[in-house]
């Protein structure tokens, strides 16, 4: 099942604010850093995606990501 | 040739959690209004809800969110500012007894229902019993000396007394010490009813002839431990010192304690040797007393046996009045120490009414007491045979 930039865009402002961040700062170019999140945030974020939309990113995608839009692109990747 | 003499380990600091509530008052408020807790045989814990940020919790499990803000209580209590100190002068050392439980608890479940895959990747760094100590060296930027003592319910005690060592030996100025435990969780309750070491009346009644057991609770309880030397340089205000810590083993049963109280007799006479002081110097005992029908004899017996032919002083069981805190209790006891020493009052043991006639000492079954308070021995033994016993001393 495909999905869409905006639908995974929209699931990381959902899992967020358990990592006190404001859904309303994320967008496709804010970084990790801007954040405040760091690696171990993003393998949980991915751990959400997977149980909610049933979307597995390989480890490798995930490698050098530096923005919120390169998780989505991650995981539209593998949608 | 005598050993030089070791340097003078003061309080400077307290800060507690626990079933009385956010904050060091609120436990002596708790231990001092002498109210049985209310009938079960778990004590409501503490609401800490806001006291913390989502950023400062998200990945400590509670019994670190309960460590990191006692320890934030006793550090504004001592006014430090770490900024102004050599921080590879300064340590900590947060005891526990079992460490993360929500952590392992909560990721069991998801590993059930969920599978391997959705187990969340902080779970080991959350739960392991250094997970505490992490807190509060990370949030203070603590560079000397840091660990986690584990002992079950001596866990307190050994932590403050291991930390007083750091002092004296020199690696440390200043350390935080104390112990933090949130087991309150259905695999903890479930084994301790099962082996019958929870009431099963509902009621702490440490020493009483009908005691069946304690009332769990969670805590955690810490002090600011200083040389003389660096508290007198930081013009700190001294609240006691701690004069003696003696710990030794039963090796005798996983969990009974030897019914002479052996090991627990070499502990306190350690402890009060340390202190360069008699039995009979001693004003008040923090007991143990956990409300068992083994603990509170055997430690009867055992402070008899210290004491000889002299009569020991009041002792009463902290224990009665928030619950058994396992491993905080400890910490949250030296707390009550350091109280009972500043304002020269005791708590009382309460629900204390059908005497044993094998626990035949004063255990402050009437009410709060007040008289001159200047030596406090707390004692404290923990499953596994632990016993570490600490030795208070007005400055």
């Amino acid at each position: 099942m495909a999905v869409t930039n905006e639908e995974v865009l929209n699931k990381i402002k959902e899992i967020v604010p358990k990592f006190g961040v404001n859904p309303d700062d994320v967008s496709d170019s804010s970084t990790l850093e801007d954040l405040d999140m760091d690696s171990l945030d993003v393998v949980e974020i991915m751990q959400a995606i997977e149980d909610d939309l049933g979307i597995r990113v390989p480890d490798e995608d995930l490698e050098d990501l530096t923005t919120i839009g390169d998780a989505v692109a991650a995981v539209v990747k593998n949608g | 040739m005598a050993a030089p003499p070791l340097t003078k380990v003061l309080i400077t600091g307290i800060g507690a959690i626990s079933p009385g509530g956010v904050g060091a008052d609120g436990l002596w408020e708790a231990a001092t209004a002498g109210r049985s807790l209310p009938e079960g045989d778990v004590a409501v814990s503490p609401d800490i809800t806001d006291m913390l940020t989502i950023k400062e919790s998200r990945r400590l499990d509670k019994f670190a969110r309960f460590g990191l803000i006692a320890a934030r209580e006793a550090v504004a209590d001592a006014g430090v500012n770490f900024e102004e100190l050599d921080r590879e002068r300064c340590g900590a050392v947060v005891g526990t007894g079992i460490g993360g439980f929500e952590t392992i608890d909560d990721g069991m479940e998801i590993l059930r229902t969920k599978g391997p895959r959705m187990v969340p990747a902080t779970s080991v760094p959350m739960l392991m019993p250094n997970a505490a100590v992490a807190a509060v060296t990370k949030d203070f930027g603590i560079w000397g000396p840091g660990h986690c003592v584990v002992s079950a319910c001596a866990s307190g005690n050994h932590s403050i007394g291991e930390g007083k060592r750091m002092i004296e030996y020199g690696h440390a100025d200043l350390v935080i010490a104390g112990s933090a435990e949130t087991a309150n969780r259905p695999l903890a309750t479930s084994a301790f009813r099962a082996m019958g070491a929870m009431t099963s009346k509902g009621v702490s009644r440490p020493f009483d002839a009908e005691r069946d057991g304690f009332v769990m609770g969670e805590g955690a309880g810490m002090v600011i431990l200083e040389s003389e030397e660096h508290a007198k340089k930081r013009g700190a205000r001294v609240l006691a010192e701690l004069a003696g810590y003696g710990a030794t083993n039963d090796a005798f049963h996983l969990v009974q304690p030897d019914p002479e109280g052996r090991g627990a007799i070499s502990a306190m006479r350690k402890a009060i040797a340390e202190a360069g002081i008699d039995p009979t110097d001693i004003d008040y005992i923090n007991a143990h007393g956990t409300s068992t029908p083994y603990n509170d004899l055997s430690e009867t017996k055992a402070v008899k046996q210290v004491w000889g032919d002299n009569t020991p002083p009041p002792m009463s069981s902290t224990k009665s009045l928030v619950g058994h805190m396992m491993g905080a209790s400890g910490s949250i006891e030296a707390v009550v120490a350091v109280k009972s020493i500043l304002e020269n009052r005791a708590h009382p043991t309460v629900n204390l009414n059908t005497p044993d006639p094998e626990c035949d000492l004063d255990y402050i079954a009437e009410g709060v007491r007040e008289f001159e308070i200047n030596t406090v021995l707390s004692n404290s033994f923990g499953f596994g045979g632990h016993n570490a016993c600490l030795l208070f001393k007005s400055v």
